[in-house]
């Protein structure tokens, strides 16, 4: 490490400009990280904070929320710890205000998912006609006693509320109830509701008609979720390999520099293991430094961040991924490490 | 008292037609307190027998003995600890590590010699025989040549080591400085006992020597 941090203080310039290089993959890694969270999590937000461990869906609408429809026969008698959740996609239009995409959530007042809402302003729907909205809309401009149409359905919805954390498939959730589901489905008697949630990890329809999957499965199903995921781990993986080269290219630059210093210091007794040690202590200090700075680009980054940008800013993610880089400094410093070892103290002797 | 001696040693370098012998038979002791110089042309198997003396070569044939027992009988690991406690080296090129002042220097020998090596005083006394006392806080490139090798003799010698082993300490120096190295490297082997052995083609360290060898085609004889 003295070695190390010697040499750091003494090539500034060369030490600066690595150290830049660092700050520049972590700051993008960081950023894709919590771009790739935030997409995830505005996907599962609002399925995530109803705590449920199961869905049952129609088993012919291909693990689709969207595309399921079931009946109070096929769902049985539910239990306290499961609840109809009825999910359509609509467009909330208001005069004064953009259209916005959102996906309709219809509840059963009386069941656990309506219950676990968590409001931010206003009260709960107490009619078909009553809806409480994510505080995108909010941030949109709207405010409580807002009036917005869904859909083609004529009669306006009234917003009295709002709840925060309420994203699925990307687009803020608009709760209302089961009724009012139906009515913007355009639905013939019959089905009750899309799909039944569960938070008894051991519930499963009886229904040969219904099919129950674990929430992790029925996740990695949302359209494009597991897709989109992929991609970001791709990247995030290609820069994490990215960043082991760069780091390994310069640190052999570096060493193959010093060698004949190595090779003194060998003539002089120096063990071999204080120059690995001072190696790889070198390639940790400069990642280090590259993710200090890196971190704190992203503190400003995610301070100065529009809400509405789909970024989660999870420091245990982050840590995880800072900890990766250091792992690849330290792979990256154990490449020239033969070199340092092999470094030949006869060859300072004789000029 | 013999610090350092070589008993008929030979060192063949190659094979079959490259085979090339580079000493032949030296034999050869250092003594405490006195100054050896060998003296020879380029070629003639000085460095060789530098190395070998530094137990950072081992020979064909023959012994090396330092401080009583035998470089065959000791570990490369023993021998790396010898080089760091016994033997000090002084370079050609001085190779002072760039991105160390020279009080860093000496603090790299305290991180991995930590005990053995000179008092404070007795380096800031060192220091100041050596005439850079008023240098520590500089980095290598901040110092002439002459600087960079009393700083590198200072180096050599913080460890306190029995045995000082320079090579061509004056390639590079003009003649004024040649009188003044040739004199240090004296005062250092009467001052503070040490057996110091230089080797070089520099005849003008000639005066300065308690005894001078000669190293022609690999054979060393008294001159």
């Amino acid at each position: 490490m003295f070695l190390a941090l010697k040499e750091l203080r003494k090539e500034k310039l060369r030490s600066g400009l690595i150290i830049a290089m660092i700050v520049l993959i972590s700051y993008l890694i960081f950023i894709l990280t919590s771009l790739a969270l935030g997409l995830a999590r505005q996907n599962t937000a609002a399925l995530s904070s109803w705590g449920v461990d199961n869905v049952t869906l129609n088993a012919n609408a291909n693990v689709d929320m969207r595309q399921s429809l079931l009946t109070k026969a096929q769902a049985g008698t539910l239990s306290a710890d499961e609840a109809y959740i009825g999910q359509a996609s609509v467009v909330a239009k208001a005069k004064g205000h953009a259209n916005e995409s959102a996906v309709f959530i219809g509840l059963d007042a009386t069941q656990f998912v309506a219950k676990t809402v968590k409001l931010t302003a206003g009260h709960k729907p107490q009619n078909a006609h009553q809806v409480v909205a994510d505080t995108a809309f909010e941030q949109a401009g709207y405010k409580v006693g807002d009036q917005v149409k869904l859909n083609a359905d004529k009669k306006a919805y009234t917003i009295v509320g709002f709840t925060d954390n309420a994203k699925m498939n990307i687009a803020p959730v608009i709760y209302g109830q089961l009724a009012a589901w139906r009515t913007l489905k355009n639905l013939m008697p019959g089905p009750v509701a899309s799909a039944v949630v569960s938070k008894n990890a051991a519930y499963k329809a009886k229904d040969s008609a219904l099919q129950t999957y674990q929430l992790k499965t029925f996740i990695n199903k949302l359209p494009g979720y597991s897709a989109q995921n992929m991609t970001f781990e791709l990247m995030i993986g290609f820069l994490m390999v990215i960043s082991l080269i760069v780091i390994a290219v310069f640190l052999y630059i570096l060493t193959m520099q010093k060698l004949p210093n190595y090779a003194v210091m060998r003539v002089q007794g120096v063990p071999s293991g204080v120059l690995v040690r001072a190696t790889l202590a070198q390639s940790v200090l400069l990642v280090v430094a590259g993710l200090v700075i890196g971190t704190l680009l992203t503190v400003v980054t995610a301070v100065a961040m529009p809400a509405a940008v789909p970024m989660a800013f999870d420091v245990p993610v982050l840590a995880g991924v800072a900890a990766l880089l250091v792992v690849m400094a330290l792979i990256g410093g154990l490449i020239p490490v033969r070199s340092v070892i092999k470094v030949d103290p006869i060859s300072v002797i004789g000029g | 008292m013999a610090v350092l001696t070589l008993e008929h040693v030979d060192q063949v370098f190659g094979q079959g037609s490259a085979r090339v012998q580079v000493l032949h038979d030296v034999s050869f002791a250092a003594e405490a307190g006195s100054l050896s110089l060998i003296v020879g042309p380029s070629g003639s198997g000085k460095s060789t027998f530098l190395t070998i003396a530094g137990g950072l070569l081992t020979p064909t044939a023959g012994v090396v003995t330092v401080a009583g027992e035998a470089y065959q009988s000791r570990s490369a690991k023993a021998r790396e600890q010898l080089r760091l406690t016994t033997i000090g080296f002084v370079l050609q090129a001085y190779h002072l590590l760039p991105y160390l002042t020279v009080a860093d220097q000496f603090k790299l020998v305290d991180r991995i010699k930590k005990t053995g090596n000179l008092s404070r005083p007795a380096l800031a006394a060192l220091l100041a025989q050596l005439g850079i006392a008023d240098l520590v806080g500089k980095y290598p490139a901040e110092l002439s040549g002459g600087q960079k090798q009393r700083v590198a003799i200072a180096r050599a010698l913080y460890p306190d080591p029995a045995i000082l082993l320079a090579d061509e300490p004056t390639a590079a120096l003009d003649g004024p400085r040649v009188q003044v190295v040739g004199q240090l490297l004296a005062e250092l082997a009467h001052t503070r006992n040490k057996a110091v052995v230089v080797v070089t083609h520099d005849q003008r360290l000639i005066p300065f020597a308690d005894a001078v060898f000669d190293m022609t085609d690999g054979r060393l004889a008294r001159v």
